[in-house]
């Protein structure tokens, strides 16, 4: 469904930030992308999600080459997309409700339609109650649990998180994961950049793990496969 | 029933800029709409006009003949019976009139006074001929020579040049009007798609966010330009409103000075559709121009 060959990235004339990136990912699929700071994840995810086009190399999304495609062939990939960036990126104008529903409005869904699917995903995140508040009277986790509900209300075929249980305690983290595996089981296919080693332990999934921008697909860790076998 | 508020993408466009922009379609829709009033009226005043002369000729026998000298009063008013029914009898004349004594005394009075009123004061007989084709170029000729055949003094005069005069001088008022409009409704267009292309930087990392997530630019462009039409639309409203109260005390005030000159005062159906189309062209062509520059820019954007 998505395949990198040879892909390398750099930020104008800086140095290149990814090298020499092949990799594949099938629908249904579930990695964590993990590494050191400053390794490339967000640069890799900004690929996945069409913020940036690779350098060189050949990024294709659901069968189509990135770089020759169509503006309008790139928004259609986008809309299948959600993505929770690493800075949330909320519109902060925009009520939790309405930064939610975004996407089901990008896409042109109907207003009742949008209004029960909204509910109740913010229910399932736990701010059903926060539901009119502007973004900065939220709290850090608050407001990333807006993200995370935003990027999986348009039920989207990959969903790309950046470091989504980042600023949230251990309960609403796990919580948010189930979700992502519930997700994942209804056949979105999932990378999740995380440094937390304990959930890559308590999850069983492969591992994309980057140094110094270079790639290798590993996996899933010992702890988790052992969890996973009891 | 409450409505519902619309929803919108931007956040509410009551920030300054805004409302400076609105000020400026409020004042220049607001001269704009005087404009097209005063473009209204003078067509108005110059139908009258030329209604009034056009298809009109006038037959005058001087009172005095090339050397100064009083002529009769009963020859002439012999020779002005004579041509008249000379004239009279021409193909394409409508009718023939011949003005009294009294009739010409009141023509005169204004600029002479009550010496006018004076039994002995020379008079010129006069003639108001008017024919059944008002571009019928050939009745000049017919009419000219009948009457020379009569009295050889008869001046014939058809107002041609005074037509033409007017025309071009209410040519110039209209093209004057219509530059004004042209020129404030160019300023409208002006001032919103700055305000237009002012919110797109403003909001550069919205529609940077908008675009990963999908949106198309028809989607963000119809977004903005969506605010800017209902802004754009209120000021425009205002203006012509204010514009035509301003109008209708204009014509209050004029209604009261008795002048045949001026046409009845007050708009007709028909100018009040013209009114009705301003606003409706300032928010369209602003609808347009602001679409215009949001997509270009949205297009230039990754
Ligand atoms: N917009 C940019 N312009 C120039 N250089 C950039 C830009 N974004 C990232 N970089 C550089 O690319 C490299 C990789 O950054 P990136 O953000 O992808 O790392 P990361 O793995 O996500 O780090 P972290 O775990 O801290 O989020 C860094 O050296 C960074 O300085
Ligand atoms: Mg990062």
């Amino acid at each position: 469904m998505i395949s990198f060959e040879h892909v390398g990235l750099r930020y104008n004339v800086g140095p290149e930030v990814l090298s020499d990136i092949t990799f594949t990912l099938e629908q249904g699929a579930f990695h964590f992308l993990s590494g050191p700071s400053g390794a490339g994840k967000t640069s890799l995810m900004k690929l996945l999600y069409l913020g940036h086009l690779p350098t060189r190399g050949v990024v294709k999304m659901f069968g189509q080459d990135v770089v020759t495609a169509s503006r309008t062939q790139r928004m259609m990939i986008r809309q299948r997309i959600g993505v929770v960036f690493q800075d949330f990126r909320l519109l902060p104008h925009l009520s939790a409700f309405d930064n939610v529903a975004l996407p089901l409005r990008i896409m042109g869904k109907k207003p009742h339609e949008i209004k029960n699917t909204v509910r109740e995903i913010l229910e399932w995140v736990g701010l059903s109650e926060q539901m009119n508040a502007l973004p900065s009277i939220l709290s850090g986790g608050q407001q990333q649990r807006i993200a995370i509900a935003r990027a999986v209300v348009g039920k989207p075929r990959l969903l790309l998180a950046d470091e989504p249980t980042g600023n949230l305690d251990d309960a609403i983290g796990y919580r948010i994961m189930s979700l992502f595996e519930q997700l994942n089981r209804m056949g979105t296919t999932i990378v999740i950049a995380t440094h937390n080693q304990q959930m890559m332990d308590h999850f069983n999934h492969p591992r994309l793990t980057l140094d110094k921008g270079h790639l290798a697909v590993l996996p899933p860790t010992q702890k988790a496969a052992l969890r996973e076998a009891y | 029933m409450a409505r519902k508020r619309i929803w919108e993408l931007l956040p509410d466009t009551q920030d300054s800029g805004t409302r400076f922009v609105m000020l400026v379609v409020v004042m220049m829709t607001f001269l704009a709409t005087l404009a097209v009033g005063g473009a209204l009226v003078v067509s108005a005043l110059r139908a009258t006009w030329v209604d009034a002369v056009e298809g009109h000729i006038t037959i005058e026998i001087p009172a005095s003949d090339g050397a100064g000298v009083i002529r009769n009063a009963d020859t002439l008013s012999d020779n002005a019976r004579g041509i008249a029914n000379a004239v009279g009898s021409l193909a394409g004349i409508k009718s023939v009139h011949v003005l009294s004594r009294v009739d010409i005394k009141n023509l005169v009075k204004p600029w002479m006074g009550e010496a006018a009123g004076t039994e002995d004061m020379p008079l010129p007989a006069l003639m108001g001929v008017t024919l059944r084709d008002p571009d019928d170029t050939g009745a000049l000729e017919a009419i000219t020579k009948a009457a020379k055949a009569l009295d050889a003094a008869a001046i014939v005069e058809a107002h041609q040049s005074w037509i033409s005069d007017l025309r071009r001088f209410s040519l110039v008022l209209l093209l004057a009007a219509c530059a004004m409009a042209f020129v404030t409704i160019a300023c409208c267009i002006v001032a919103v798609t700055g305000a237009v292309a002012a919110r797109l930087s403003e909001h550069h990392a919205d529609i940077d966010l908008l675009h990963l997530m999908g949106a198309t630019d028809d989607y963000i462009g119809g977004q903005f330009v969506q605010s800017v039409v209902r802004s754009v639309g209120g000021a425009a409203l205002a203006g012509t409103v204010i514009g035509l109260v301003l109008l209708k005390a204009g014509a209050l005030i004029a209604g009261n000075i008795q002048t045949a000159m001026l046409p009845q005062a007050g708009f007709g159906f028909a100018d009040y559709v013209a009114f009705a189309g301003l606003p409706a062209l300032v928010t369209g062509l602003c609808f347009a121009a602001a679409r215009f520059t949001v997509l270009r820019s949205l297009r230039q954007m990754p």
